[in-house]
């Protein structure tokens, strides 16, 4: 037996004056087991929800049904009110009649219709309303940043300087991304190198922070709040801490072959850093190129060191880290261009991509920062093809958005080395926002840049046909005409894709893929967030942008973190989820794969479904389908439902 | 059929289509009264067993409003209710009961004046099949023999 | 219901209305043990196997027959009338098998009319020749001895609980005579569930199959007839389109030990109103597309939705009939 009490508020006349009042009134004193109805000009106000309070202090009531304002406008403030009484919230039912009913019906007598329906409806359901409790869980605030690149080291650097426990981990030797590869920002060409070598130097010093290069996520288990991450730390060969970088083991080692990582256009030696100026300022064995993982003893380095840093006993070590939240800022990759000019990246010829010209123009980079041909010669005439493997289908669909800026820099920086040379761009679309890019282009021109504009072609904007030493560049203009320019150097602009490591981890993580990246929790409003709590992304990792994008989302995935997973506070979970009845779970599994979220799980030892109280969201979904009534949707169930049905009809 | 009101339970996910039939109000659009609201979380909770439930209690027409494909705030609830629509449909015509009583439609929480556009659609579509009959596809099978 | 001190064994009538005589089959079935609990009860009326008259029921005093197990189906006058007479007459009255449960096989009639069910037996059937022959019966007949008279068929097939109070239901078509034997050991022991229960398990019936079940997403379906299945995998993973995760446990799976997909003879659990809904929702959701049209492709593999899932409890889809005797039948 419930005692129901009905609230129908007036709202100053905005209600009462539209409808027949007093039909209302008494079509609610003869439903079942209301005990009291009231009215008043205004329930939201103070008075109001007095009476509201006092009613239920009294005992006079155990539910609520207030007829009035939509939840969205005033369910703070009912169930403020209710509280106050001692009322658990999940005991007050609102029925919207002022929004849902009275605003779209100007009709007095079927309005008052309408309402008592509505009213009905809601009596009933509050009837098989049931308390719920919220739980609260501890949790864990250390944070686990997967990537180091810009991104990573922002956020670690933001979350470290707050007080949490970081780890940041990298795939690589050395952290710093991409970003170490450049030299120079465009278009205030500001120093690459001097926005980086200042974290690298906080990344080591800062205590709170724990670096983990050579190092990648093989399992997550656990929940946002508490994940027990194992990750897997390769051995590097070399203890950091001993080392002092006299490269000394570097010089004395046998071993030298193609550098990678300065897009093969230089040497490394088998023992050798990735890349000068970052961190740890260690250098690290490359097992593919090292004599000791094809089966010789060679011991070359390890006896030039006068520091005793170089150690072949050191293990790939399996480590488990408790963390309560992460990023995932593993950064995206630059779309081969051997995929759109298979036959010419495989020679050695004259077309290069923007990155081999940041390692160009680097003076750390293979040619001491001079724009070379492969013959030793300065280029007279370079194209620089934009959209290459971009917005096409055979490709990448869409256009990344930072590929035409750095097509300007480089332009910018072809033009000051080389002031003869002619540049030309072959473009389609120039995606360029803000003044100061239509600045760059105006300067550009001024200096004798040309800008073609050509159609984007089948497989790319232009055909490119060797021609002796010469590179003919062909295409159709927007006319339709052919046209063809022949060139010493061709740098393409290719696009930012997804990094094939992603899916990995959104397995791990449990979260949803679309074509190649991470479905974010909302496109607007929650695009550093995914559907897994505790689990954010920033960076290109999740799509292409440029270094200023990164970072904000970088500092955005922390704010979120710094304002939900606080030293000292627990985590509310939400109380209106679903409940799976182990005594009626035959174990169909049918609605497993039903939760984007993972919350119903299979227990194999007592085969029944499980459904975790921290991972579900209570959409009810599983609930609709469950062939046995054995999952429960809490403030949502059939019987509710299914009442109110009968009440709007009776 | 004059003078006949269909009664049409409507059921609204919090995010979205409550919020759009909220922001309808708000604007004070007209829409008709015989909309019977009922609020879910998701338009993924809505199971077949409610729509039956709504014509045996005397609905003439259900309305299940979701968020747009894609766009559900539970990420796929909305499609689960697009899979069992399809397959209610068929049931529906099978069990005699024309499949044109209840509609699956999308209103995001912005969409004010598409709420009112739909409710009004759906309002005079039940309107011209008439109040639900048991069996009313047979009968009128049997009416043409 | 205990053997009374003064030794008179317990009296329990057997019936059967519009029915197959399964249910008697599944009766006999028991084997041997049939013996024993003969020889504790004595039977006053079992149409298939002793020789009562109705005039024999009508004579007994309200409430004189302890346990009434009724089968069949509801659809004439005079099964009407002899399921309100053992209502009276009977302490137990039991619902058993499907068709008394949920309206079984012969609720499937409810697809049709009654005049088109009866035009196509005496009037358009190939096998009666002559127009002259080919007419309905009529409900009365004058002869020399008197007045001749067929039940009425009602219009809806109808269970058994539409017409009386039924106080507990052994489900199945078949109930499996291992069920007989466990619900008949319970009565004579009094060791009886709550009122009303449905006999059997409360959890659906992949509780008791063997078949391992994997994560539901369901790309085509099949017939049974059209690919044979693999051991040891669930018959719905497998496209087939077994009922069991809507149907009552309690008769150890036999179908699906036989390798066809349940049929969904136990009726639902306890917490599900309708079986034939449970069912849509639950392969509906496990449909694995998103794509309208991909969605309307896969469920076009069935080709009898309504047939498939209402198999047996036709009769109990509340939409169409309200509970209870339709207005139209309600004329004797």
């Amino acid at each position: 037996m419930s005692k129901i009490g009905v609230y129908i508020c007036k709202c100053s006349g905005n209600i009462s004056d539209s409808l027949k009042f007093e039909e209302l009134k008494k079509a609610a004193e003869e439903m079942e087991d209301v005990v009291v109805v009231r009215e008043h000009e205004l329930y939201c106000g103070q008075e109001g929800q007095d009476v509201i309070t006092k009613d239920v202090a009294e005992g006079i009531v155990d539910r609520v049904v207030t007829v009035a304002c939509s939840p969205k406008m005033h369910d703070k403030t009912f169930i403020g009110a209710s509280k106050r009484g001692g009322l658990n919230p999940y005991l007050l039912h609102m029925v919207n009649i002022r929004e849902q009913c009275i605003w779209m019906t100007p009709d007095k007598d079927r309005a008052t219709e309408k309402v008592i329906r509505m009213m009905k409806g809601g009596i009933k359901r509050a009837k098989y309303l049931e308390a719920l409790e919220q739980k609260e869980i501890e949790i864990n605030t250390d944070v686990m940043v997967i990537g180091g690149g810009i991104a990573g080291v922002e956020a670690a650097l933001e979350l470290a300087n707050a007080g949490r426990k970081v780890y940041l981990v990298e795939k690589e030797a050395a952290f710093g991304g991409y970003i170490v590869k450049l030299e120079h920002t465009y278009p205030s060409g500001e120093c690459a190198p001097c926005i980086l070598a200042p974290r690298m130097k906080e990344l080591v010093e800062n205590e709170n922070i724990t670096l983990l290069p050579l190092t990648q996520v093989k399992k997550v288990t656990g929940f946002g709040g508490n994940f027990l991450v194992e990750v897997e730390e390769k051995a590097s060969f070399v203890k950091a801490e001993s080392c002092i970088g006299c490269m000394m083991c570097i010089e004395e080692c046998p071993v030298e072959g193609k550098n990678a990582f300065n897009g093969n256009m230089n040497n490394r030696k088998a023992i050798d850093f990735l890349v000068p100026g970052t961190v740890p300022k260690a250098p690290y064995i490359n097992r593919e190129m090292c004599k000791r993982f094809k089966g010789e003893e060679c011991t070359i380095c390890k006896d030039s060191c006068d520091f005793e840093a170089i150690d072949y006993g050191q293990e790939d070590k399996i480590k488990e880290i408790k963390v309560g939240s992460v990023i995932i800022a593993i950064g995206g990759r630059i779309y081969e261009a051997g995929k759109v000019f298979p036959e010419l990246m495989k020679g050695e010829n004259n077309i290069f991509t923007g990155l081999d010209m940041e390692r160009f123009v680097s003076t750390t980079g293979p040619s001491k920062g001079k724009i070379l041909l492969k013959n030793g010669e300065a280029p007279k005439s370079v194209a620089i093809l934009h959209c290459v493997g971009s917005r096409n289908e055979r490709h990448l669909p869409y256009c990344s958005g930072i590929c035409c800026k750095y097509a300007l820099k480089h332009s910018e920086g072809i033009k000051e080395q080389l002031p003869e040379c002619q540049v030309t761009h072959i473009y389609n679309d120039l995606c360029l926002e803000g003044k100061e890019w239509q600045e760059a282009v105006k300067h550009l021109k001024k200096e004798g840049v040309k800008f073609l504009r050509w159609e984007l072609g089948e497989n790319s904007i232009a055909e490119l046909n060797k021609n002796g030493e010469k590179i003919a560049v062909s295409g159709k203009n927007l006319k339709g005409e052919k046209e063809s320019i022949e060139v010493e150097m061709v740098l393409l602009a290719v696009g930012l894709g997804p990094n094939p490591d992603l899916s990995a981890l959104a397995e791990e993580f449990s979260l949803s893929e679309k074509e190649g990246y991470i479905v974010v929790r909302h496109e607007k409003i929650g695009g550093v967030g995914t559907t897994a709590e505790g689990v954010y992304l920033a960076g290109t990792a999740n799509g292409a942008k440029d270094i200023t994008q990164s970072v904000i989302e970088a500092k955005a995935a922390c704010g979120e973190i710094l304002s939900t997973y606080i030293p000292g506070q627990k985590l509310k979970l939400e109380p209106a989820v679903a409940e799976s009845d182990p005594d009626l779970c035959g174990g169909c599994k049918i609605c497993i794969k039903l939760c984007p979220y993972k919350a119903p799980s299979f227990d194999e030892e007592k085969e029944v479904v499980v459904v975790s109280d921290v991972l579900c969201k209570g959409c009810g979904t599983c609930v609709a389908a469950c062939p046995t009534g054995a999952m429960k949707a809490k403030n949502y169930t059939s019987k509710q439902i299914t009442s109110e049905i009968e009440g709007v009809l009776q | 059929m004059s003078g006949f009101e269909p009664k049409i339970v409507t059921f609204l996910c919090n995010w979205c289509s409550y919020e759009g039939a909220d922001k309808s109000g708000n604007a004070h659009l007209e829409s008709p009264a015989n909309i019977l609201p009922i609020k879910v979380m998701c338009s993924g909770r809505v199971e077949p067993q409610f729509v039956l439930e709504a014509l045996k209690n005397g609905a003439d027409g259900v309305l299940i409003l979701g968020c747009h494909p894609g766009d559900c705030h539970y990420k796929e609830g909305n499609y689960k209710t697009l899979r069992r629509q399809i397959i209610l449909e068929q049931f529906l015509e099978e069990m005699s009961i024309n499949p044109q009583r209840v509609r699956l439609d999308w209103v995001s929480a912005g969409e004010g004046e598409k709420y009112a556009e739909v409710t009004k659609e759906m309002t005079e579509r039940v309107k011209e099949l008439g109040p639900f009959k048991a069996y009313e596809l047979k009968q009128k099978e049997n009416a043409s023999v | 219901m205990k053997e009374t001190e003064s030794q008179a064994k317990p009296k329990v009538a057997l019936y059967w209305a519009a029915s197959c005589g399964g249910c008697e089959c599944t009766v006999v079935d028991i084997g041997e043990p049939i013996l024993d609990i003969a020889s504790k009860v004595e039977f006053v009326l079992w149409p298939v196997a002793l020789d009562f008259k109705y005039h024999h029921i009508e004579a007994m005093e309200d409430k004189s027959i302890d346990l009434c197990l009724f089968n069949g189906a509801i659809r004439s006058t005079e099964q009407e009338h002899m399921a309100k007479l053992l209502r009276a007459k009977s302490k137990i009255l039991v619902a058993f098998g499907s068709c008394a449960h949920l309206g079984g096989i012969p609720g499937l009639s409810n697809f049709s009319t009654k005049e088109a069910t009866l035009n196509t037996v005496y009037k358009e059937v190939d096998t009666v020749k002559g127009e002259a022959e080919k007419k309905e019966p009529k409900l009365k007949k004058k002869v020399a001895e008197g007045e001749l008279n067929l039940p009425k068929l009602y219009n809806r097939v109808y269970r058994l609980k539409d017409i009386v109070e039924v106080d507990y239901t052994v489900p199945g078509c078949p109930p499996t005579s291992k069920d007989v034997v466990k619900f008949l050991t319970a009565v004579l022991e009094g060791n009886l569930p709550p009122h009303g229960s449905i006999f059997g398990l409360k959890k659906n019936l992949c509780e008791e199959c063997h078949l391992e079940r994997k994560e539901k997403a369901i790309k085509t379906f099949y017939r049974p007839y059209e690919k044979r299945p693999l051991p040891d995998e669930c018959l719905l993973d497998q496209g087939f389109l077994c009922m069991g995760p809507v149907t009552r446990a309690g008769c150890e799976a036999m179908c699906v030990k036989a390798n066809m997909p349940c049929r969904g003879c136990y009726g639902p659990t306890d917490e599900i109103k309708d079986q034939g809904a449970a069912y849509i929702s639950a392969i509906g959701s496990a449909i694995d597309s998103n794509d309208e049209n991909e969605i309307k492709e896969i469920i076009a593999k069935i080709p009898d939705i309504a047939g498939t899932v209402y198999r047996f409890g036709l009769p109990s889809f509340s939409v169409l009939d309200k509970a209870g005797k339709q207005e139209e039948d309600n004329h004797e």
